[in-house]
């Protein structure tokens, strides 16, 4: 609880006038899920992200996705060391606890699977043998949903495979004016805990008690995105289970012992909305929110 | 199970609360677009001043709307529909009536549009628009009135689809939508049309014609104002013959009403309450039959009358039995009045009269009864012929041969007559006319000479209709009305047309070749010369048109028998036609149809169910607490959570905060907190036994 906070308001200073969002990427990071940032250039993505892996003092590697990536690229190779006549497996950048994939949708769908099946399974193949990658381990990937030529957007499936889809936006006024006079200060910020401490927060994340009465709501929830005739297909359990997940973490970090439905109603548009298409072309955040509307919490 | 399902999947989205969001500016203003569509194509209809004002009302909604101001003021609103209730009673003297009825409508409209906030409001503006949609069929029910009503529903629908989602879409894909929706529906609507029983008679709720729209007979006769009526190219009736044999044009007389009763050179129907008379009609009816069998002297035919106020209708003559009608001592046939719609019947005719004279005798006074008096030149007229003939019969040739010798002219725009000897001035002088001045003067003629006589009214000839084709049937117009004499001679009424004498090719060749050749400024002196034989043989290109015209006018045919006048009969035919010949079947097949409309129905209304709730004991307890905040005017959304509740409780009524804060807390804890145990459900009772709400 006091970390938490304490992270909150580091983060806060570094990523002016956007509380929700840093607030979502730790939730993200907490619930054992990976990061999907929708939004143009120079908003702050690499930010959040060095900030994040600095104050949870965890290793941190960026990539930029190119079409000429490949799977080697991300994932490293195996050479053949001539004074030791062996082969050795060089590890490629995926291997750190914090990975900043920026502009995922340039590089080739092989690539890309080959990062998103890492992030399913938190390990890789290789050489026929499954290597375990570092604990935690959270992919931020980025996405510029406005430059579409010679990109290849990420499928529905694939987009399963993100806990959130966030967007961070522009600043306000206000906070655009302090970013202009540099008071984010603290651009180098100081690691607060340690990749064991994180451990242990994850671990706590899933002590949270979830009662029936959410189980239910939420049940509610999922089921009508498949029964409303509003969206091509309704969401999957398994993104029910993140939904839950992200929830218990959201309750975790406000230094609660239980999730209350406005923790799921809460991350709907971040959880779920990404994974939903409306039959007609609507958003589906807007859509949700309608479905939510009509959903009884009591 | 899985064709409930399937069956569910075809069913449209039910929301299990109606959607609260405020439509978008841009569907208002298609939906503006198309009350305009429906206030043009509904002006025509209604009055001059009805439709001013709901122009102006929808201008005012229109500019509200562009200028997003608010609805008006609700006084304003009160005076206006009390104004145009006003409107409706003073123009039309009620709400009776078609032209009331869509006046209404148009008024309820706009009015309502005006005074539109929330979405439900623009929901009634959508169901009134349908209604509108729906009413155009009073007054048209071609084929290509049912392709403009298709049309407007489905954009009617794409509007609700616009209006009903919260999100802006475009246009496209709720156009999309709707046609979707109107496709699934539509094989049910076709099943339902045909095969859903149909009940002999016709519902009442269909309002009454106007008299102000009658189209149909007059019941008296001066000679020349028929003349409007040759010119009005309106549909009157339709004839399909039995066995497509249709009889020659000299016989094709169909008789709608006599006229004996004369006074001042007007003709008119009269009623006869004379004995004979009643006897007679007594007589017709128990003679005349239409299931008769018969040694092939007779017609039999089915008539589709367009909608008329007239109760006598039709009938080829003389008639000899009719499936609904009425038939009466002078062969004219009464019918129930019909109301606003196109309807069919069904008669059997024979070319001479079936009935014998006895059975038949005539009131010889009652048609020969005359107020008008001959002048001097008609009595010399008159005392030239009564010297020539020896009997009835050679007076009525004699003068028949007069007419046919002396120079008469058939003319469409004949000069006026003088008012004081009509009949002299038009024998003598003007010798120029059409079949109602030829008739009336004839039997006037006839009366004077001491020979009993009558007009009769109705049609003559007709346009026959793919004459070659598999089904040829006639087509009656106004244009087609006639009149001619009838005789009693030999103790029976005869046919006399005097227009036969002056043109034949009125009779031989019909109405609508004398119109088309009139408007070409071919009909005159000179009118039997090429003009003619070019319009009975007509060119290569000519005849390819008059073939299109001919199928186009089949395929109105068939769509007035098999959807405008689809009635009981006509089912019957169909359903005998796909092979229900037994009762039995019938039955079946009319009850699966029910049942399975009604399982569907079910399954729809299941869907709308809503389930059964439940409430855990804290729930109930704190539904409880949530209702006493009505009081203060503080009502829980279903989606609120319990602390977005408490936050907004909190700031309508502070004084409460901390119960309110503590009371959230507590229920918090038990709901989903998992402390749920019996002692804390107890305290957490007694918590809310204590909280009283207060004003302030």
């Amino acid at each position: 609880m006091q970390e938490t906070s304490a992270l909150l308001e580091q983060l806060d200073s570094v990523i002016l006038g956007n509380p929700l969002a840093t607030k979502l990427s730790l939730v993200c990071l907490l619930a054992g899920g990976h990061l999907l940032i929708e939004d143009i250039p120079g908003v702050g993505k690499t930010t959040l992200s060095h900030a994040l892996a600095n104050s949870l003092g965890l290793p941190f590697k960026r990539m930029q996705f190119t079409s000429d990536l490949l799977p080697t690229d991300i994932i490293g190779l195996t050479i053949y060391d001539v004074e030791s006549k062996k082969f050795h497996f060089k590890r490629g950048p995926i291997f750190t606890s914090i990975l900043l994939a920026d502009e995922i949708n340039r590089a080739t769908p092989k690539s890309q699977s080959a990062l998103l099946q890492a992030m399913e399974e938190k390990q890789v193949a290789v050489e026929g043998r499954q290597v375990d990658l570092p604990k935690p381990f959270f992919v931020i990937a980025t996405q510029n949903p406005l430059e579409q030529s010679g990109t290849f957007p990420l499928p529905e499936s694939q987009l399963d495979r993100f806990l959130m889809r966030l967007s961070l936006g522009y600043p306000s006024a206000e906070f655009e004016k302090k970013l202009l006079k540099r008071e984010n200060t603290t651009r180098l910020s100081s690691a607060l805990v340690d990749q064991h401490k994180v451990m242990a927060m994850i671990e706590q994340v899933d002590a949270i008690h979830v009662s029936e009465a959410i189980i239910d709501y939420l049940q509610s929830l999922l089921e009508k995105t498949r029964t409303s005739g509003r969206f091509v297909s309704g969401l999957s359990p398994r993104a029910g289970l993140q939904w839950l997940q992200a929830a218990k973490s959201l309750a975790f970090i406000e230094g609660r012992q239980a999730v209350l439905p406005d923790d799921i109603k809460l991350l709907a548009s971040y959880t779920a909305a990404h994974r939903l298409h409306c039959n007609d072309g609507a958003s589906a955040s807007d859509e949700l929110k309608l479905l939510i509307e009509q959903t009884q919490v009591l | 199970m899985q064709w409930i399902a399937t069956i569910r999947s075809w069913l449209p989205p039910m929301p299990s609360t109606p959607p609260r969001h405020s439509p978008h500016r841009t569907t208002l203003l298609q939906l503006a677009a198309i009350i305009a569509v429906a206030l043009i194509m509904h002006l025509q209809i209604a009055d001059l001043w009805i439709g001013g004002f709901a122009i102006v009302v929808f201008s005012v909604k229109v500019i509200a709307l562009l200028r997003n101001s608010g609805p008006p003021n609700k006084f304003l609103l009160v005076l206006l529909t009390i104004f145009s209730l006003g409107l409706v009673v003073v123009l039309y003297g009620g709400w009776n009536g078609q032209r009331a009825g869509i006046s209404f409508l148009v008024l309820l409209l706009t009015l309502k549009f005006l005074e539109s906030e929330a979405l439900r409001d623009y929901f009634v503006v959508c169901l009134i628009l349908y209604f509108l949609a729906a009413s155009s069929f009073l007054f048209d029910s071609s084929i290509f009135s049912i392709l403009i009503v298709t049309a407007f529903t489905l954009a009617i629908t794409a509007i609700l689809f616009q209006i009903s989602n919260p999100t802006q879409q475009s246009l496209g894909s709720s156009i999309k939508q709707s046609t979707g929706i109107v496709l699934r529906a539509l094989p049910l609507a076709i099943l339902i049309f045909f095969l859903f029983p149909r009940v002999h008679g016709s519902f009442g709720f269909i309002p009454s014609l106007d008299k102000s729209n009658d189209s149909g007979l007059a019941d008296a006769l001066v000679a020349g104002e028929m003349a409007a009526s040759a010119f009005n190219q309106e549909l009157a009736f339709r004839v399909n013959f039995e066995g497509g044999a249709i009889p020659a044009r000299r016989d094709l007389y169909w008789r709608v009403k006599t006229m004996f009763t004369e006074l001042n050179f007007t003709w008119e129907v009269g009623k006869s309450f004379s004995q004979t008379d009643l006897n007679t009609t007594a007589a017709m009816q128990s003679l005349a039959s239409l299931k008769q069998s018969d040694d092939g002297a007779s017609y039999r035919y089915t008539i589709l009358h367009e909608r008329t106020p007239d109760e006598l209708l039709p009938y080829l003559d003389f008639v000899a039995g009719s499936d609904v009608g009425k038939i009466r001592y002078d062969y004219s046939v009464r019918h129930r009045p019909t109301g606003s719609r196109s309807f069919t019947y069904q008669g059997r005719s024979t070319l001479q009269p079936s009935l014998t004279t006895a059975e038949t005798p005539i009131s010889r006074s009652q048609n020969l009864n005359t107020t008008s008096q001959p002048s001097a030149r008609t009595l010399a007229f008159l005392d030239e012929i009564r010297n020539q003939a020896n009997s009835d019969s050679e007076v009525v040739n004699l003068v028949f041969d007069y007419i046919a010798n002396s120079q008469f002219e058939y003319s469409l725009e004949p000069p006026l007559l003088d008012e004081n000897d009509p009949v002299g001035d038009f024998l003598f002088n003007t010798k120029s006319g059409y079949c109602e001045h030829y008739a009336s003067a004839f039997t006037l003629l006839m009366r004077w000479l001491g020979v009993p006589a009558r007009i009769v009214v109705g049609y003559q000839g007709g346009e026959i209709i793919n004459a070659e084709g598999a089904n040829p049937f006639l087509e009656l117009r106004y244009s087609d009305a006639h009149a001619w004499s009838e005789v009693w001679l030999n103790g029976q009424w005869q046919r006399v047309d005097p227009t036969l004498a002056v043109s034949s090719e009125r009779i031989d060749i019909g109405m609508r070749a004398i119109q088309d050749l009139w408007d070409q400024g071919l009909l005159g002196s000179g009118y039997r010369g090429n003009a003619l034989s070019d319009y009975l043989n007509p060119s290569g290109s000519a005849k390819a048109w008059l073939k299109f015209r001919d199928a186009w006018k089949s395929a109105a045919f068939q769509w007035n028998k098999w959807v405008v006048n689809y009635d009981a009969d006509t089912q019957l035919e169909l359903l005998k036609k796909l092979g229900f010949n037994n009762a039995n079947h019938l039955l079946t097949l009319l009850l699966l149809l029910v049942g399975g409309t009604m399982v569907l129905m079910l399954l729809y209304f299941i869907r709308l169910m809503p389930k059964a709730v439940h409430y855990s004991p804290e729930q109930a307890l704190y539904l409880k607490f949530v209702k006493r905040f009505r009081k203060l005017g503080i009502d829980k959304e279903i989606a609120e959570t319990p602390a977005e509740f408490a936050q907004k409780a909190v700031n309508k009524a502070p004084w409460h905060q901390a119960d309110i804060e503590a009371i959230t807390k507590a229920y918090v804890a038990i709901r989903y907190g998992g402390a749920n145990t019996d002692e804390q459900i107890d305290r957490f009772k007694k918590r809310i036994q204590r909280f009283r709400i207060k004003a302030s």
